[in-house]
């Protein structure tokens, strides 16, 4: 299993992300561990969350898959855990979280990070992402929120997923622009 | 998607691979938990988003697919797993299951490089069968 930097970051990860977003539908608490427990022992250190999973999205469940990956036994600081936070995502899905009305403020920002923090029982996280993007809110809103919760020490990394090529070269401008943390870079460097 | 986690090829989608377990092909629709039968029986906009990764061209992409596996000697599954982390951009590949053996196919891409006469024979499905999640 190679092991690739994250951009530049100090995150270094196994090539191989174990995504989660069936866990606590597709796939239930014991099966999730089993999973869980064969990719760790391959290698895969990296796990993929989000605050709205399992899928298909659903406010009677959503959160249970950061509880499952919450209540996996293992070593904390040997796994790189990765959420996601929900956004309108342009109509596309009606989040189940916050009764659908999130949007990528600060106030939701926050209020999805310590969800996940509580689901996960855990004090920081390694990496956030917006799930969606937030085409209507200023970037710099959206990313002097996430680059709040790096120095306040609660969590390492941000990055953004199901983002478009515009929203993704104008979120590194409004970084640039006002000294925020960055997505990463997307060329990856090997490590042994 | 994640900076590093995915593949904006334009070419090639990564969608393509997710209904690469092959369950789908010639209209099979597997009853037990198969993801995509779920969705694709479910209300309109899960159904839309099901149809863009179970059709028929992303279908007769997977076949081509199976068979270029076949011919190196893994599980389409790994194949596909190990042509997505090859990428200089691809910092990590998320892969997903919903049981353990189906780690199997994933952990056995950590070891597997694939041929550039198969990533030639990758790229003309790509030509043959463009866009295939629309």
């Amino acid at each position: 299993m190679n092991r690739n930097r994250l951009g530049r970051s100090g995150i270094v990860v196994s090539d191989i992300c174990m995504g989660t977003m069936t866990f606590g539908t597709g796939a239930d608490e014991k099966t999730a561990f089993e999973i869980m427990d064969k990719a760790f022992d391959a290698g895969i250190d990296f796990f993929d969350t989000a605050e709205m999973y399992p899928v298909p999205p659903d406010p009677s469940y959503v959160g249970r898959t950061e509880e499952i990956v919450g209540r996996w036994r293992r070593n904390r600081d040997a796994i790189i855990l990765a959420t996601k936070v929900a956004g309108p995502s342009h109509g596309w899905i009606r989040a189940a979280v916050r009764e659908g009305m999130t949007v990528l403020d600060r106030h939701n920002i926050v209020r999805a990070f310590e969800g996940s923090l509580k689901s996960y029982r855990l004090t920081t996280l390694t990496y956030t992402q917006t799930h969606w993007p937030d085409h209507d809110m200023p970037y710099d809103e959206i990313l002097a929120a996430l680059d709040d919760l790096i120095q306040a020490g609660k969590v390492r990394i941000i990055g953004c997923s199901n983002e478009t090529t515009w929203g993704l070269t104008k979120s590194l401008g409004v970084s640039e622009l006002h000294g925020l943390a960055r997505y990463p870079r997307p060329f990856k460097t090997t490590t042994v | 998607m994640s900076p590093g986690a995915g593949k904006p090829d334009p070419l090639l989608s990564a969608g393509r691979w997710s209904a690469v377990g092959s369950k789908y092909n010639d209209g099979a629709r597997p009853e037990k938990g198969a993801r995509f039968t779920n969705y694709l029986n479910a209300e309109a906009r899960q159904q839309a988003m099901a149809q863009r990764f179970v059709n028929d061209k992303s279908l007769a992409s997977t076949k081509a697919f199976m068979d270029i596996a076949k011919q190196e000697g893994v599980a389409v599954v790994t194949l596909a797993t190990a042509w997505s982390k090859q990428a200089d951009f691809v910092a990590s590949t998320i892969v997903g299951a919903t049981h353990p053996d189906q780690m199997d196919d994933i952990i056995a891409a950590a070891d597997f490089t694939i041929s550039s006469d198969a990533n030639k024979k990758i790229d003309e499905v790509s030509l043959e069968h463009r866009y295939p999640m629309g």
